[in-house]
């Protein structure tokens, strides 16, 4: 398995477990799945990287799954005055790919990220245009129906490649990597 | 007894007022470092939650901001972010922080951590009513 699934993996299921108590089921030994085209129907939250490894990290999540989270997090009170919905997507985006630009940087993939930009709407797709890697992520939510999506798209700059530090984050080295289970 | 918390994350301060909700204490939220910089001109708090990556005055230039200011000198600050990197932690370690927690964190794990910090007397629960 790919490092980046992995840690993406990972991420995602800590950050949901540990900021709104929502247990997400991924097995993390299933084998990685090709980029489907899922239409965005609902909100996705999206932060880029950019240094050794430029790319995007998307996390879709339905709008009504959104709400009940946030509801149940700020109550009817604060959310009647405000949707946090699309700040909710944001803010878990950044956390998933923020956890992932530390395990990279420890690995020397330096990397920035930008602010979270969050989109919404009916219909559309992700696409990248010629991502040197693509990873698709999907996540059970505990007793629902719900399921959480995360794609990565990796764009590799030449240095990185040719200095072999791809090496590090591919390839066999990948399985010795310690993964905490959620 | 007060705590300040600065991040522009919603649901940090949820969290972190999660945490304390069973502790006798203040908790004023501010979503960015001017904000912040401009309600701590009244005095400081026992304790200050500083996240890194804040909006119009970053994390860090706010902590080098707060302690220039003579009554901040010994508050203790907690650190919040998504990272700390070593370059981050020296810069941290000469503003005085006194430790950190990496997002994502549970509602315990900041509560230990500021407990560390600043003990925290619990709220009285409410005397029952007699007949």
């Amino acid at each position: 398995m790919h490092l980046i699934t992995k840690y993406v993996r990972t991420a995602t299921t800590n950050v949901f477990k540990k900021m709104i108590k929502v247990h997400l089921w991924s097995d993390l030994t299933a084998p990685e799945q090709e980029i489907p085209e899922i239409p965005i129907d609902g909100i996705a939250g999206s932060v880029s990287f950019t240094g050794a490894m430029n790319g995007t990290n998307y996390l879709l999540i339905s709008e009504p799954y959104a709400k009940e989270l946030t509801l149940a997090m700020f109550g009817e009170k604060r959310c009647a005055r405000m949707d946090y919905s699309r700040d909710f997507c944001g803010e878990m985006t950044n956390m998933i790919t923020g956890y992932l630009k530390s395990r990279l940087g420890d690995r020397g993939l330096a990397c920035k990220l930008t602010p979270p930009t969050v989109i919404t709407g009916r219909e559309l797709t992700l696409h990248a245009k010629e991502p040197s890697m693509g990873f698709y992520n999907a996540f059970d939510v505990d007793g629902r129906a719900e399921r959480i999506h995360v794609f990565t798209f990796v764009q590799i700059e030449l240095q990185t490649w040719q200095s072999g530090m791809l090496d590090l984050i591919s390839g066999e080295g990948a399985d010795e990597e310690e993964v905490e289970t959620a | 007894m007060k705590i300040v918390g600065i991040d522009d994350s919603p649901f940090v301060h949820a969290i972190i007022k999660d945490a304390l909700s069973e502790c006798d204490v203040v908790y004023e939220e501010y979503w960015n470092g001017a904000e912040a910089l401009n309600a701590l001109m009244y005095g400081p708090p026992d304790l200050l939650l500083v996240d890194l990556h804040l909006p119009v005055v970053c994390g860090i230039d706010l902590i080098g901001k707060i302690r220039s200011l003579k009554s901040f000198d010994r508050t203790p600050i907690l650190v919040i972010s998504g990272e700390i990197t070593k370059e981050k932690l020296v810069q941290l370690m000469h503003f005085e922080v006194r430790d950190f927690i990496c997002k994502p964190f549970t509602n315990f794990e900041i509560l230990r951590k500021i407990e560390k910090l600043l003990p925290l007397p619990r709220r009285k629960p409410a005397a029952a009513s007699t007949a």
